[in-house]
């Protein structure tokens, strides 16, 4: 067992309390997770905080974690290297109360992008199929698996000031999209990618969120390739 | 046109470029310049210079394009701010558009005055 | 406080930027004197040889390197160079090889220009 000083915010309704310390004891291999549990246990019951899975999956529990958004399932106590663990709500996102943020401007982001597959031939009874070594196959590798946790959207120092912005999580996943060989919504996501002020011109390549996805999804590597593609927008259009 | 894309290109083009231009810049005023090499920093040797065809429009150049770039920077910087409204952002454009020009004369002027 | 390296990064690059655009107006306007004749340019060159001055074009090249490194940093990683090797680019691509050239470039402009200036 090891003893540990966890520092977590408190607060609700974008309300601060600042910050209050527990004294926790972990087992070796426990999480943060975890410590935030036996605060909720041993010490304060009305402690709030997200998590659903437990096992990294379901991107409920991100939060900043000692200064980096990750997930606190994923996260254990004796990487972090030191006896106190700061917890805070993720930023850039309202907060319900202490840890729980609402994910709402995330997913306001995201809807923006369409995110959903629009069958470019909707009507049509062949199997639509993605050809092995297409365009598709060969740069979506490692960036299908987001969980929308929220981490990036956290870390984006652009989202720190612009509410606007689309944040990286909704830009990889349009991308996804426009890549995508069976999907026909091209324009409306082009359009979407490409405003001045919201689009994938205000990213200002800080890797933030490379940095810190749990999946580790590149998806600073996204947000440059749509820059790139953008300067030729036949080259989205045209999806062979 | 694509403005967006091409504006965010510019600024990586006119970096490279100021990249080089400066580098060449420092190295003729700092290195290769016989009188300022000795510490003389005087009229003469710098009017020498600076009145020659070639450098005017090399020194001219190098002014247009660190004022595209440091400008449209500082647009970036603004477009970044979200709770600055659309219409002061497209004000604060208009501005800057009109700084570099009356900034662009005012460099040109000094060149022209000196040949 | 989000604690990444991208955020100093990125602050860096803006300060530096906007330091640079006030130094080319003042640039612009030195040699604006030249073109007023040989008083003109002599006065405003008696500034240049404070050591206060001289410090000043130290920051000068530091803020030069700074946000030409960073802004190679940015072009390289834009182009979807270097991806996933990002880290290492920003300390020893970015942090590592400006300071070196820093120390290059100051250790003679502050042996020369303060030091032993005349």
């Amino acid at each position: 067992m090891i003893r540990y000083q966890v520092r977590v915010a408190r607060g609700e309704q974008g309300i601060s309390r600042g910050h209050q310390t527990f004294e926790v004891e972990l087992e070796d291999r426990m999480t943060v997770l975890d410590a935030l549990f036996r605060i909720q246990r041993e010490h304060d019951p009305e402690f709030t905080f997200r998590c659903a899975c437990r096992v990294g999956m379901c991107g409920t529990c991100a939060a900043s974690i000692n200064g980096i958004p990750r997930l606190a399932c994923r996260t254990r106590a004796s990487v972090l290297g030191g006896k106190r663990i700061t917890v805070d709500p993720l930023p850039n996102l309202p907060v319900i109360r202490d840890i729980a943020v609402s994910m709402q401007p995330f997913f306001d982001q995201w809807k923006r992008v369409t995110p959903g597959f629009r069958p470019r031939a909707p009507e049509s009874t062949e199997l639509a199929t993605i050809p092995e070594g297409s365009r598709y196959m060969r740069l979506s590798k490692g960036k299908r698996d987001c969980i929308t946790c929220g981490a990036c959207f956290g870390a984006c120092g652009v989202k720190a000031a612009s509410a606007e912005y689309l944040g990286p999580a909704a830009i990889n996943r349009a991308m996804l999209r426009l890549i995508d060989p069976r999907d026909g919504a091209v324009e409306e996501r082009v359009s979407v990618l490409d405003q001045e002020r919201a689009g994938v011109w205000r990213c200002h390549t800080q890797f933030n969120c490379t940095e810190v996805c749990p999946k580790g999804i590149t998806l600073t590597e996204s947000i440059t390739w749509l820059q790139r593609s953008l300067l030729r927008k036949s080259s989205l259009r045209n999806k062979a | 046109m694509p403005w967006n894309a091409l504006n965010w290109y510019l600024q990586r083009i006119t970096g490279a470029a100021l990249l080089i231009l400066l580098i060449a810049h420092f190295w003729v005023e700092h290195f290769a310049s016989e009188p300022l090499l000795h510490g003389k920093l005087t009229y003469e040797a710098i009017r020498a210079r600076i009145t020659t065809p070639l450098w005017q429009g090399i020194d001219i150049a190098f002014l247009l394009v660190a004022l595209y770039h440091g400008l449209n920077g500082l647009r970036n910087i603004v477009l970044d701010f979200s709770f600055i409204p659309r219409e002061m952002a497209r004000a604060v454009t208009a501005a800057l558009i009109g700084i570099g020009l009356v900034w662009a004369w005012w460099g040109i002027e000094a060149f022209s005055n000196l040949s | 406080m989000i604690r990444l390296v991208g955020n100093s990064a990125q602050l860096l690059q803006r300060i530096t930027g906007i330091g640079l655009l006030v130094y080319l107006f003042l640039h612009v306007r030195t040699i604006h004197k030249l073109s007023e004749g040989p008083r003109a340019f002599d006065e405003a060159v008696a500034v240049f040889r404070s050591p206060l001055f001289k410090l000043g074009e130290i920051a000068l090249l530091a803020a030069v390197i700074l946000h030409a490194f960073n802004g190679i940093r940015i072009t390289i990683a834009g182009l979807g160079l270097a991806q996933g090797r990002q880290k290492q680019v920003f300390v020893w691509g970015v942090a590592g090889a400006g300071a070196l050239l820093f120390v290059a470039g100051a250790a003679p402009m502050f042996w020369f220009g303060i030091v032993r200036a005349d």
